[in-house]
C-alpha cells in the first residue's frame, strides 16, 4: 500500500530569514510555537489555509515550502 | 515537553489522586453494609453527584497552582490561544472519551440484564466517568507527543 507523507523545509527557510525563530514564525501565521515545532518535525500535516500562510511569510510558493512524498513498499509491485 | 503536554501530565496526574482518595474516603468512611446494600441507590447517586463538583474545583485548584511553578520554573508566558492542531487532538481525544464512556455505559446495563446487584452497576459508572476523564488526558498527551 501506498504511504504518503509531508515534508518541509521551514527550518531551512527560518534560518535564512535573519534566523526567526518559530515562536515568531508561529506568531505571525497565528498558531502556537508548539504546532511550528511539529509541522517541522513531520508530526503534523498544517491545514492548507497555514500552508499558505507559512508559505507567505518566505514569499514562496507552497510547493517551494512543503513537499508531498509517496512511497510505495517494494510487495506492491510485486503483487500486482 | 510543551506546556501542553505538561498541562495534561498534571491534569491526568491530578484526576487519578482525586479518583483514588474520594474512594479511600468512601470507603473509609462507609461500612462496607452500607456499600452493597440493594437499595440504596440514593446513596450512591449522591456519591457521584459529590464527585463530579469536587473534583472540578480541586482541578481548578491544582492547574492554578501548576500554572504559577510552570511561570516561574520556566519563564514562559501561558499560551493564550489555541490553533487548528489543538482543535484537532481534543476532537480526536473527544472521540476516544466517547468510546471509552459508551463502553462503561454499556458494561453498567449489562450487568443490570445480568442480574448483578445495582451497586456494581453505579460502581462501573463511577469507573467509566474515571476513565473517561483519564482517557481525555492521556488522548491529549499521546497526541501531543506522537503528532496527527
Amino acid at each position: 500500500m501506498a504511504q504518503s507523507s509531508i515534508s518541509n523545509n521551514i527550518r531551512t527557510l527560518r534560518f535564512h530569514h535573519n534566523e526567526m525563530t518559530q515562536q515568531q514564525l508561529g506568531d505571525q501565521v497565528g498558531v502556537t510555537r508548539q504546532t511550528i515545532v511539529a509541522i517541522e518535525k513531520g508530526k503534523y500535516s498544517p491545514s492548507l489555509e497555514l500552508a499558505f500562510r507559512i508559505s507567505r511569510v518566505f514569499n514562496l510558493t507552497v510547493e517551494e515550502v512543503f513537499t508531498y512524498q509517496v512511497t510505495t513498499k517494494p510487495d506492491d509491485s510485486t503483487n500486482k | 515537553m510543551s506546556f501542553q503536554e505538561k498541562s495534561f501530565i498534571v491534569s491526568l496526574f491530578a484526576n487519578i489522586v482525586i479518583f483514588a482518595a474520594y474512594s479511600f474516603y468512601i470507603y473509609q468512611s462507609y461500612p462496607i453494609e452500607s456499600l452493597l446494600s440493594q437499595d440504596n441507590l440514593a446513596f450512591w447517586a449522591k456519591v457521584i453527584l459529590i464527585y463530579i463538583p469536587v473534583s472540578i474545583v480541586i482541578k481548578i485548584v491544582i492547574y492554578i497552582i501548576f500554572l504559577i511553578i510552570n511561570s516561574i520554573a520556566t519563564k514562559e508566558e501561558t499560551p493564550d490561544q489555541t490553533d487548528e492542531m489543538d482543535r484537532l487532538i481534543e476532537l480526536k481525544a473527544t472521540r476516544n472519551c466517547f468510546y471509552v464512556f459508551f463502553f462503561g455505559f454499556v458494561l453498567s446495563l449489562g450487568v443490570i440484564i445480568i442480574g448483578w446487584p445495582v451497586w456494581i452497576m453505579f460502581v462501573s459508572l463511577f469507573l467509566s466517568f474515571s476513565l473517561t476523564t483519564f482517557s481525555w488526558d492521556i488522548s491529549h498527551i499521546y497526541y501531543y507527543r506522537k503528532g496527527i
